[in-house]
């Protein structure tokens, strides 16, 4: 067959990597001009070089990609793949997905999933909200309104993600959180304030004490307009609604403001990371003692016999109480491992049990529900 | 503001007190909060200047920065702060010893000390030869790049080394800053936003900082107060004619893409903080909580050749990281003639190849790159050397002819 003639491509429109071929995008972290090929090429090796610097994986490891169905999720699965046979990385990736029990939502995206599990060759295990905490996140917006319903979410989630690795013993999750999901919780920690979670927060990997689940999200410098990108050329099979309850309002405005500030300079959202890793706080002994003086009291005698003693007492900002051991304690409630007395999503659930029982007149329904919750998470073992 | 050093001092030798006494100097913008600052001093100037026995607490410096020269207001600067003195009360400034002191912001670049910075694909910063034949001007300088929040973070480089520089050259020991909080939390803001996020202890904390090797002290007296309060202040002294409403209600007409990060800083801000109104006490107080970032793998602290910042981490290894420079190879025919015709276009270019050998590696802060980033890949002229306390006092005399009218 012979060669269709092609126009040859001017000079000024060939990708401003390779100077070969013709550029058909801009890059969004940069707005550099680049062919297709070039652009796999740097955001494969990009993520390849994040996953190499913070030595994420070990040869021979298992790794949960916590699945969603939604694009990050998808993409990272598509990418793992790629790079696990391209460095030879020798891991075992599983997909873990969530059904958070939300209709119309959920559904078709766990039918994703399901098409990503036989496109990938992956094995899937999907572990839901109402298996492990008796309520779907529909009843828990019905009862709780929909105002809070991505903390509740948020909260839920995690610990659902942590069990279902559990159940397959696998201790480290890998998550699709993006750049712009980093950029936007480095300005929430400022606007609320939140200094337990200030200088973290921008770590690729995290493990709180005691936990044995280990998290990552390899796409912490990935953009999160790239990752559309990349999937619309590599054609992937993702789910592209999003939940159908929408952020909380002041989130709302964070992530408003963020859209804004990448309009006018796109660099924004790494120049962010960056200061959101040189975040460091004053000695917490410092700051009390500066405090004191401020309000003209001496020496607060509760935190210096607190800090005498080996069990320090912290109370955090959302008001548990946080006891510092070596061992991960467990919660009292269900057993599952927490930094408190009572873990976060047992707290939560029980609020809920409260205003179920409220809500529910007639039909002993929260006594049933609390129960049911108890025996549902003892019987999972981990 | 209440510290012992502000406090009247007493006694019969003139020598000693003079000796007690601080020079404290208050730059004005003419914005609500310097002018609502200025006002509250003069009053406790007055205050102890009636006390019997006793002599007033410390000498009052007031800065102004004439930015007149390339600001579209063309704003007759003199004029206004003849005004600011009748408001204040001409004699009652001259009983008190308050002098006014107008730095044109022009004075922060001498041509002698302009070179050219370079940055490299690969982020790695070089310094061209000092060139004796650069001669621009502020405007000039600040018009090598087209984005507005770059030059508006290099004009907040110049006005804050002015300021800086002022104190030394007039012998003060301590800078009152007029910020509100809620200018306050602006910074805060826009520093993380800018990748300056390192800075945001500086920027906030009351305290000693050293200035070529003088101690200078800083302080915010306006930190807890509100800028809508301020605001309401300023109106009920009569000061809000003559302030200059620097950048205040002007952004609300233009469209995103004309804003910049300050001003999108500013607007977000303020319509949060109708529904939100902890957000702005709760931004600064974290940012009063931060300390500076440690260092990693040995990292030797550097200062910014452009903005005179610590740098703690090396801000090339961090974006070469995550930044990838190589495209992907080639494999048709076609690609290889197409490279071959890009090698041909540049090479006619490359006469004015841009690195020289004699170029020297300086240390350039992330803010900065991101910067220089806007700025096209010719260099960027900049003043670079931050002058010795001697050359600021020589320069000094030589310059200042109007601060001393009257
Ligand atoms: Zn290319
Ligand atoms: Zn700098």
């Amino acid at each position: 067959m012979p060669e269709p003639t092609k126009k040859p491509v001017k000079v000024s429109q060939l990708c401003e990597l390779c100077h070969s071929r013709k550029a058909v995008m801009k890059r969004p972290k940069n707005l550099q001009k680049l062919c297709k090929q070039c652009f796999f090429h740097v955001f494969e090796t990009e993520i390849h070089l994040t996953i190499q610097k913070e030595q994420l994986f070990y040869k021979g490891e298992r790794v949960a990609i916590g699945a969603s169905g939604g694009k990050d999720s998808t993409v990272l699965a598509s990418i793992l793949k790629t790079l696990n046979e391209r460095y030879n990385y020798g891991l075992e990736l599983v997909l873990l997905s969530i059904d958070e029990g939300i209709v119309g939502y959920r559904d078709d995206s766990l039918a994703t999933v399901k098409r990503n599990q036989k496109q990938y060759e992956m094995p899937l295990e999907i572990v839901s909200y109402r298996d492990l905490y008796n309520w779907t996140m529909d009843e828990i917006v019905a009862c709780s309104g929909i105002k809070s319903s991505c903390t509740y979410c948020g909260v839920l989630r995690r610990q659902a993600l942590d069990r279902g690795a559990l159940k397959l013993g696998i201790h480290h999750v890998v998550t699709g959180h993006n750049a712009d999901d980093m950029a936007e919780t480095v300005l929430m920690n400022l606007l609320r304030g939140d200094t337990a979670r200030l200088e973290n927060s921008v770590n690729v990997t995290t493990k709180s004490s005691g936990s044995p689940i280990k998290r990552s999200k390899p796409f912490k410098y990935t953009y999160q307009k790239e990752i559309v990108l990349y999937a619309h050329y590599k054609k992937l099979d993702y789910f592209s609604t999003e939940c159908t309850y929408a952020p909380e309002a002041f989130r709302g405005t964070a992530r408003v403001l963020l859209k804004n500030l990448e309009s006018i300079r796109p660099s924004c959202i790494l120049d962010i990371i960056h200061s959101g890793e040189h975040f460091k706080l004053k000695e917490r002994k410092k700051r009390d003692l500066a405090k004191n003086r401020k309000a003209g009291k001496g020496r607060n005698t509760a935190t210096s016999a607190a800090a005498n003693s080996n069990k320090e007492v912290e109370v955090r900002p959302d008001g548990s109480v946080s006891l510092h051991s070596r061992d991960g304690n467990r919660c009292e409630r269900c057993g599952y491992l927490s930094m408190n007395r009572v873990c976060k999503a047992c707290i939560l659930i029980e609020g809920l049990e409260l205003s179920r029982a409220k809500v529910a007149i007639e039909g002993d329904t929260s006594v049933n529900g609390a129960a049911k919750l108890t025996k549902t998470l003892e019987q999972l073992s981990f | 503001m209440s510290e012992e050093k502000f406090k009247v001092k007493y006694g019969k030798n003139l020598e000693d007190i003079k000796a007690k006494t601080p020079t404290v100097l208050l730059p004005v913008s003419f914005g609500e909060s310097s002018l609502v600052l200025l006002d509250i001093i003069v009053s406790q100037l007055e205050e102890q200047s009636a006390m019997n026995r006793a002599h007033i607490g410390y000498k009052l410096v007031v800065v102004i920065i004439d930015e007149s020269d390339f600001d579209n207001t063309k704003i007759d600067i003199k004029d206004h702060v003849q005004k600011l003195k009748e408001v204040s009360g001409t004699d009652l400034l001259d009983k008190l010893d308050i002098k006014f002191k107008i730095i044109k912001s022009e004075s922060y670049v001498t041509s002698n000390r302009l070179q050219k910075i370079f940055l490299t694909h690969d982020f790695q910063s070089f310094s061209g030869k000092s060139e004796s034949d650069l001669d621009l001007d502020l405007k000039t300088i600040l018009l090598q790049t087209s984005d507005k929040s770059t030059r508006e973070d290099l004009l907040n480089i110049v006005r804050k080394e002015t300021i800086l520089r002022t104190a030394i050259a007039e012998n003060c020991s301590v800078i009152l800053f007029g910020h509100s909080m809620s200018k306050l939390a602006d910074d805060v803001l826009s520093l993380a936003v800018k990748g300056r996020g390192s800075e945001i202890s500086d920027n906030l904390t009351d305290g000693i900082i050293e200035y070529e090797r003088s101690n200078l002290h800083i302080l915010h007296p306006l930190r807890d107060i509100l800028f809508s309060e301020i605001k309401e202040y300023s109106k009920l002294c009569g000061l809000s004619e003559i302030s200059l409403n620097i950048s205040e209600g002007t952004t609300v007409k233009k469209s995103i893409k004309n804003k910049t990060i300050n001003e999108l800083i500013k607007d977000y801000f303020r319509s949060v903080e109708v529904e939100y109104p902890e957000v702005i006490s709760t931004v600064v107080k974290i940012g009063s909580k931060m300390a500076h970032p440690p260092t990693q793998d040995d990292f030797q602290i550097k200062n910014c050749i452009l903005c005179s910042n610590s740098i703690y981490n090396d801000p090339k290894h961090w974006l070469e990281q995550i930044t990838v420079h190589g495209g992907a190879p080639l494999e048709l025919e076609e690609e290889k003639a197409n490279l071959e015709a890009y090698l041909a276009s540049v090479k006619d270019k490359k006469s004015d190849s841009l690195i020289h050998e004699a170029d020297e590696v300086v240390p350039l802060c992330y803010g900065c790159i991101v910067n220089l980033g806007t700025t096209g890949q010719s260099g960027f002229i900049w003043p670079t050397k931050r002058p010795s306390k001697q050359e600021i006092l020589d320069e000094y005399v030589l310059t200042d002819d109007e601060g001393d009218e009257d």
